[in-house]
């Protein structure tokens, strides 16, 4: 259906409204501005809310402050945070809203880091009302989460009860499978550190190695000795895993978690070629070529309390698959608890 | 001091009498010293309260008229806290932990929204990438001859595959 037919078909509803004595309700009528778009085979009305969100604001800052921070750089710091905060929710709502946010209808814009001046449905308001009203009885909620992947031959996945490229498990079951995957052969499981954080606050967990190889040689004429030399170029490769993770707590008890998982691993033994140096026709070199695999996962789930997220996918190009499981755990604990295990900066006055 | 076994036994015990491990003090001071058994004493805690299994008080060992107060203020607490109920409904909104009833993957609500796999394979002489966008995956190599003395320039050959679409669960 082009354009221009769904432009003169909402033209002919609008008349036909006209016509049967019914119009639509105005500024004045409302309280807030009432348009409808008439681009899709249906008119799609939305309606603009303009929501304070400057206690959301301040509450999702982080509450530490550095030591001797200057009173003017405190200021800049704090409201940098605050937008920052800001900026958070509003790309929560794009990611979670019920229903799905729709780009070329829906408009989210931020004034400052207090107000949130958002474009949808009646039924998106009604969702996003829920949502604040949930974020500001957060309290005291922390969110644990925690990666743990899987290295198995090639089609063994299905094995250990995976048989789809993502699945959603229970605690108990991720616990089982994954003692299933200790008791089988050829297999490497790594479990990462535990990552807390606050809701609508991403976590990074970062672990890597990097492995340095000889790429090449630089042929240098050395004076005044006249003496060709050859200069080892050195390059580096990282293998390991950055996880980034976030979650926040959604109406109804679920909890949308936005996860970014990448992982480098180095194909081993490590290949290796012998090259002829110019200084001299009979000796020769040997440089390395390491052939590296990227893993990078990319997902936005609703999780209810207790699961986990499951993906699976080629380790590399020839014989290993790979499955990442991703749990996210949330609790209030008792805050001496926290800081006894250190967990707990600072409280700002 | 307690050594892994009895450690463990004990955690073991106070779990399977519905008790908080880090009730008893003296469990606590030796988990504070040994975060690997710590992490797992919390990981294994948080699992059963979020499996909505309740954690019991502490029964310490009095004296039998002690505990005999104890139990008659028990009482009277209790009515004054289901009088409070009555009078006053409890105003906490936070979302109580599914039951065990609920532990069942079709009554989930739960979903994926959005994901997308990738996994490229890098080497001196050739490029593989394989990705995944929540329907099917693709796969795409790229082939590069090495440089050498009087070779001829890089060309590269790209060889698209599509793999048999795999169900992608929502």
């Amino acid at each position: 259906m082009t354009l221009f037919h769904c432009l003169f078909t909402a033209l002919l509803a609008t008349s036909a409204l006209a016509q049967e004595g019914r119009r639509l309700p105005d500024a004045e009528e409302t309280g807030s501005q009432r348009v409808s778009v008439g681009v899709f085979e249906e008119p799609y009305v939305v309606d603009v809310t303009i929501y304070d969100i400057a206690d959301l604001s301040q509450s999702l800052s982080p509450s530490a402050t550095p030591e001797d921070e200057d009173p003017d750089a405190a200021i800049v710091r704090k409201k940098e945070q605050r937008r920052q905060a800001a900026e958070r929710l509003g790309q929560a709502v794009r990611d979670f809203v019920e229903p799905k946010w729709r780009p070329e209808v829906n408009v989210l814009q931020l004034a400052g880091s207090s107000s949130l001046v958002v474009s949808g449905t009646q039924e998106q308001h009604k969702w996003i009302v829920s949502f604040l009203t949930g974020i500001r009885q957060v309290g005291d909620q922390m969110l644990f989460g925690e990666v743990t992947y899987i290295e198995v031959p090639r089609g063994h996945l299905s094995k250990l009860g995976v048989t789809t490229p993502t699945s959603l498990m229970w605690t108990d079951d991720v616990q089982k499978l994954v003692k299933r995957a200790m008791r089988a052969e050829d297999v490497s499981i790594v479990r990462g550190p535990r990552v807390i954080t606050r809701p609508a606050t991403t976590a990074t967990v970062s672990v890597l190695k990097q492995v340095a190889y000889v790429k090449s040689y630089d042929i240098r004429l050395i004076a005044p000795e006249q003496v060709l030399i050859a200069d080892p170029v050195i390059d580096t490769v990282s293998e390991g895993y950055t996880l980034l993770m976030s979650g926040i707590p959604l109406p109804g008890g679920l909890y949308g978690a936005t996860i970014k998982f990448d992982r480098s691993a180095i194909q081993r033994p490590i290949e290796t070629r012998e090259i002829r140096l110019a200084t001299d026709p009979e000796s020769t070199a040997t440089i390395s070529s390491p052939v590296v695999t990227h893993v990078s996962i990319n997902s936005k789930v609703l999780l209810e309390l207790g699961q986990s997220v499951a993906f699976s996918t080629p380790a590399n190009d020839e014989d290993r698959d790979l499955l990442v499981l991703v749990t996210m755990v949330s609790f209030t604990p008792a805050l001496e608890r926290l800081d006894a295990l250190g967990y707990v900066g600072e409280q700002e006055d | 001091m307690m050594d892994q076994q009895q450690l463990w036994a004990r955690v073991h015990r106070a779990l399977d009498d519905r008790r908080d491990p880090f009730e008893d003090t003296e469990l606590e001071a030796w988990l504070l010293e040994d975060d690997q058994a710590l992490d797992e004493v919390l990981r294994l805690r948080d699992t059963l309260l979020s499996l909505g299994h309740e954690v019991r008080p502490r029964k310490r060992e009095w004296g039998r008229s002690v505990a005999l107060a104890a139990g008659i203020g028990g009482l009277l607490v209790g009515a004054g806290l289901i009088m409070e109920r009555v009078l006053a409904p409890p105003t906490s909104v936070r979302p109580e932990p599914p039951s065990v009833a609920q532990l069942s993957p079709n009554g989930s609500r739960a979903r994926i929204l959005e994901v997308s796999i990738s996994v490229v394979t890098e080497s001196e002489s050739a490029r593989t990438e394989t990705t995944f966008d929540g329907q099917q995956f693709t796969r795409q190599r790229e082939v590069q001859s090495s440089a050498g003395t009087g070779a001829r320039g890089p060309r590269s050959d790209t060889l698209i595959s599509t793999l048999v679409p795999v169900r992608f669960t929502p």
